[in-house]
């Protein structure tokens, strides 16, 4: 009976959701203690069969995230995994991460969440969730519940054991996936170690690895990519964290792809959104997208104004 | 005729209230988290917005370029009797009052103590509540009057005319009204002079910075430093790299300056400032906007143009 119950509220909660409407704090609460009980299951690298769809950033752009579902098949129609920076930045971040949980708890099997960098407590703190969610509830509990299951989301993805999916890079401390199984997750993302550098690294046009300009994590080479990739029988790393103007970018020789799905990002970048389609035989696909028509965006949604140096 | 004029001023004076409202706002964000110091942005303006990080590091590599150019501008001309710091469109801009800070401080050359005149103009409806604002801050009425001037009413209601701090209204376009206004306040035309314009020049037509440009260098007889801070437009690579090399041949042609550079804020933010400062405000607050940093701060660019007579005052000051 009580199941029944949650199944109902579930389906409620995502119409209300996809329509841009955020629900009640003691839903949210309920929702983020079921998300628990699944993602605590989930393995630090889960495992995942093709097709799926391969997503990077979306940062609280929730109009965008629609035009993605559109663009892409809407979950469960298609099978999804998101490379983590659900929020931070755009307008919607509450509505955004709060959409791509219920979808995890909805359809557990055909969408996977990772953390990125922004899934933090000090991140958010800086870039809009901390702020957002104060306003729009009046308190923090909600930014408490979510930067609580932020801990238990996996730290990445393998799928049919041949393509890695992490939202940053690689670290020096990682050589194999069997290290990254062993790491303790349940924690804020730590300022340096692997943990760390899985959210924060950059592939770059160097030879072997170098500091990073962000002040954590690495940039890692093309050799680097390859001994990892060799190592653990890897054919493809698919990570976000960076913006490209042309939605993605392969590197060193197509053995790692940079994907990112927020299109227009800040409401000011003027470039373009990809998401990543994987058949059954791995064959890559990449779909483009733009930014929401405004017309699509609602009344709620009209397109902030973004910051300039005037 | 009169009312095509009107509307275009109007359409100014709004762009210009947004642009002096978001300025403040930077200054504001900026100086709160001690990116650099500025006790004054704060007095104008009641919003407690905070910036993102990516803003409030423009913001910082703004100020502390223009101001650098400043003081070596000072240093320069340290033995002078005189110098004028100009700043047409200066809003809410509290340079002057940050200046008597660097003076107390002893950062600014100790003989030009009272011997620097900053002069600001712009619309009558900012000029008025900067003034409003100002007379209700003993503390900067007392900063603008000398010792000397203390019994003189040098705050009036729509301009300030101290010895050292010279505010109108009036629409920078009309030339021949910005040499008559200066002359009536006694502004020296034959001190070194500096102008400052930030954001300024884009919302105006071709024609009209030209001619602000070209009439700013016939005033000033005396050595001209001229500081441009300005958006560039186009989106791509080329288009900005043109306008950069276009931004010093119009310093060169049509604002008389016999020397002119220009670079983009990306330039100056990773090679032009101070990498020890650089270094502290680095370490400010978390910084996640590398991709979009480098969008921004193309689009930005300084430029400085010269004409000074002397070399060894010529070399000492760039940005």
């Amino acid at each position: 009976m009580a199941s029944k119950q949650q199944t109902f509220d579930i389906n409620q909660w995502i119409e209300q959701l996809k329509k841009c409407e955020y629900i009640k704090e003691s839903e949210v609460k309920a929702l983020c203690n079921r998300a628990k009980e699944i993602l605590i299951q989930e393995s630090n690298v889960q495992n995942i069969e093709s097709p799926v769809t391969i997503c990077g950033d979306i940062h609280g752009q929730f109009h965008d995230l629609i035009e993605l579902f559109q663009v892409g098949g809407e979950c469960p129609d298609t099978n999804y995994l998101f490379m983590g920076d659900f929020v931070d930045r755009g307008n919607s971040s509450v509505e955004t991460f709060l959409l791509l949980l219920a979808l995890k708890v909805r359809y557990p099997e055909r969408i996977t969440l990772i953390r990125g960098n922004h899934e933090s407590r000090q991140i958010t703190q800086v870039y809009g969730f901390y702020d957002e969610c104060l306003r729009k509830y009046g308190s923090v509990n909600v930014w408490r519940y979510c930067t609580e299951i932020f801990d238990y989301l996996a730290l990445a993805a393998i799928i049919d054991n041949k393509i890695f999916c992490v939202h940053g890079g690689l670290s020096p401390s990682i050589q194999t996936l069997d290290e990254i199984r062993a790491i303790d997750r349940k924690q804020e993302v730590p300022h340096d170690g692997a943990m760390c550098d899985l959210m924060w690294s950059d592939p770059d046009e160097i030879t072997g690895w170098s500091v990073s300009p962000r002040g954590a994590g690495y940039l890692f080479g093309g050799d680097i990519v390859d001994k990892f990739n060799h190592q653990n029988s890897i054919e493809l790393i698919c990570r976000a964290h960076q913006l490209v103007m042309e939605g993605y970018k392969s590197m060193f020789n197509d053995t790692l792809v940079t994907v990112w799905s927020a299109p227009n990002y800040c409401y000011r970048c003027g470039n373009v959104a990809a998401i990543l389609e994987l058949d059954e035989n791995l064959t890559k696909f990449y779909k483009i997208f733009e930014a929401a028509p405004q017309e699509a965006r609602g009344p709620t949604g009209r397109k902030p104004a973004p910051d300039y140096f005037l | 005729m009169n009312s095509f004029i009107s509307r275009r001023n109007l359409v100014a004076k709004t762009m210009q209230q947004l642009r002096h409202q978001t300025m403040l706002s930077s200054l504001k964000s900026a100086a709160n988290l001690g990116y650099f110091k500025d006790d004054y942005s704060q007095l104008f303006l009641r919003s407690k917005k905070k910036l993102l990080p990516i803003m409030n590091r423009g913001t910082w590599a703004r100020v502390f370029s223009i101001r650098s150019i400043l003081l070596r501008f000072l240093n320069a001309y340290q033995n002078a009797d005189k110098v004028n710091i100009m700043i047409p469109g200066a809003g809410y801009d509290t340079t002057f009052f940050c200046l008597q800070d660097l003076m107390r401080e002893q950062k600014i050359p100790q003989n030009l103590q009272g011997k620097i005149t900053v002069i600001e103009i712009d619309f009558f409806e900012v000029i008025s509540k900067k003034i409003q604002i100002i007379k209700k801050h003993q503390n900067l009425v007392d900063m603008i009057r000398l010792e000397s001037e203390q019994d003189i009413e040098v705050i009036h209601e729509k301009h300030i005319n101290s010895h050292q701090y010279k505010v109108f209204c009036q629409d920078i376009r009309e030339i021949e009204l910005l040499q008559t206004n200066m002359a009536n306040l006694g502004v020296d035309f034959n001190a070194p002079t500096l102008v400052i314009t930030e954001c300024l020049l884009v919302y105006l037509k071709k024609a009209e910075s030209d001619s602000i440009l070209k009439g700013l260098s016939q005033i000033f007889q005396s050595d001209l430093v001229y500081v441009n801070y300005e958006m560039i437009h186009p989106g791509d690579a080329f288009g900005r790299v043109m306008i950069e090399n276009l931004e010093i041949l119009r310093m060169k042609e049509q604002g008389g300056m016999s020397s002119a550079d220009c670079y983009n804020m990306s330039q100056i933010y990773a090679k032009r400032l101070e990498s020890t400062e650089r270094h502290r405000i680095e370490k400010l607050e978390i910084f996640d906007e590398f991709e979009e940093w480098e969008l921004l701060s193309k689009h930005y660019c300084l430029c400085l143009g010269k004409r000074i007579a002397e070399p060894s005052i010529d070399e000492q000051i760039i940005i």
